[in-house]
């Protein structure tokens, strides 16, 4: 497990120029961030690119962290995802769906197969609140919102795999993001 | 959009950092957040509740030559932007260029296009063995490696360069080599000279890609570029474990 104290130390050195510090940080971090970017981006040639970004930009922008921002991981965990999701709309403009006739799900911490992401996302622990709010979603809300979570699929994605009218999904993912603020509260 | 509506508000940012907020709408949404304390606290508060999913995604160690690339941009080449890095090899020199230079240039650009061309005459017909693409004009600076790399029996090509001067080696990929993308790849790998197979990394399945070439890898005086298929992400252990699809000879352009 990664060390959050540590981190904040190393991303602290980081912003004074300390490449020795950011070396240390890629080592602890960056499996995190490239499974991260495997899952959603699907392909090693474009998630090696956002991973480098990433850094690239960590590097630069490191002095912008503050520990109001949440835990190290996290915050770069949320660079990586916004890039990843830049990058595939640069990349895969149009609908491509990955084929996944034999089940088989890349980049997912259970490799058990035969379980789809959904379901995966529910199983285990530490997700809390959150968990307990998604629970209480329709079934098609939580998927949609699971599916765009780690997938990055667009609503026109979602559609397609949901095998629903693009209405229907833009809905389920709104009704599902208002019902979970509800749950979730402030 | 009517954005003071604090209900529109919420949505937008939910869905901006969900993902399903796209092209124009995202961006203007980017400029509002930058310019809004309340919006951005809404984003704040979706990213902090949506970062619980996180700890789903599976650590997965990247290869090295990405941290080689890290640290030429960040570190020794520092003055060189990311941008003028991936700067396409022909791009430098089109002002003044010799005709065959731009002549090589056009290929290498336009060559998703021509591929394409050449495949669409192709179809149906036998398809030929390995070619070697050659410019037949000297020059004083180092050109790239070429080769063309055709699959028997198979709809797809892939037009490969090596720069290993500029450490880049350019891809582009016409047709479709039928793997199953979700769990297969198909890997580029150099012959050095002792014969040991060199990664040079993943085939794009379409289009162009730039791949950095790999820290410590060299072009032999007479390479032979190979790819074989692999597990989704690329060989586990640095040397082909899939069956080699082909092997090519690659011919500087001299």
């Amino acid at each position: 497990m990664v060390d959050a104290q540590q981190l904040v130390r190393l991303l602290q050195a980081t912003a004074g120029g300390d490449q020795k510090a950011f070396a240390e940080l890629y080592t602890a971090s960056s499996s995190h961030l490239f499974g991260l970017l495997l899952r959603i981006l699907k392909r090693r040639d474009w998630a090696e690119e956002a991973l480098q970004d990433c850094y690239v930009k960590i590097w630069q922008k490191a002095d912008t962290y503050a520990p109001d921002k949440g835990a190290p991981l996290t915050w770069m965990m949320t660079v990586a995802r916004y890039r990843a999701l830049d990058l595939l709309r640069v990349k895969r403009p149009e609908v491509e769906m990955p084929e996944d006739e034999d089940g088989v799900e890349i980049g997912f911490a259970d490799e058990s197969s035969g379980i789809d992401p959904e379901a995966r996302a529910m199983e285990g622990e530490g997700l809390g609140r959150l968990e307990g709010c998604l629970e209480g979603l329709q079934e098609e809300q939580r998927k949609s919102v699971l599916l765009a979570y780690y997938e990055g699929y667009t609503h026109q994605e979602l559609a397609s795999v949901l095998d629903a009218p693009l209405g229907t999904v833009k809905s389920w993912v709104r009704r599902g993001l208002q019902r979970l603020r509800e749950c979730l509260g402030e | 959009m009517k954005y003071q509506d604090a209900t529109v508000k919420r949505m937008l940012a939910a869905e901006y950092v969900l993902g399903t907020l796209h092209g124009r709408a995202r961006r203007r949404f980017e400029r509002l957040a930058r310019e809004r304390a309340d919006v951005q606290a809404e984003v704040r508060y979706w990213e902090d509740r949506l970062a619980r999913l996180q700890h789903r995604f599976k650590p997965v160690t990247p290869r090295a030559v990405v941290w080689a690339a890290i640290e030429r941009e960040i570190g020794v080449d520092k003055v060189v932007s990311l941008d003028s890095w991936r700067a396409p090899a022909a791009e430098a020199s089109t002002a003044r260029s010799p005709r065959w230079l731009q002549a090589w240039a056009g290929m290498a650009t336009a060559a998703s296009v021509v591929l394409s061309f050449a495949l669409y005459r192709e179809v149906n017909r036998p398809l030929p063995p390995p070619q070697l693409v050659r410019v037949e004009v000297p020059v004083a600076q180092p050109l790239p490696y070429v080769a063309m790399l055709h699959p028997q029996g198979v709809d797809a090509e892939w037009l490969v360069t090596v720069s290993p001067e500029r450490k880049l080696i350019r891809v582009s990929a016409s047709g479709k080599y039928p793997i199953n993308r979700s769990s297969e790849c198909l890997e580029l790998w150099v012959l050095g000279e002792d014969g040991k197979p060199r990664s040079l990394g993943v085939l794009p399945n379409d289009g162009s890609s730039d791949l950095p070439m790999p820290r410590g890898v060299s072009m032999p005086k007479d390479p032979t570029l190979a790819v074989s298929k692999e597990p989704i992400g690329g060989s586990p252990t640095g040397a082909p474990t899939g069956p080699v699809i082909l092997a090519t000879p690659a011919q500087r352009v001299s």
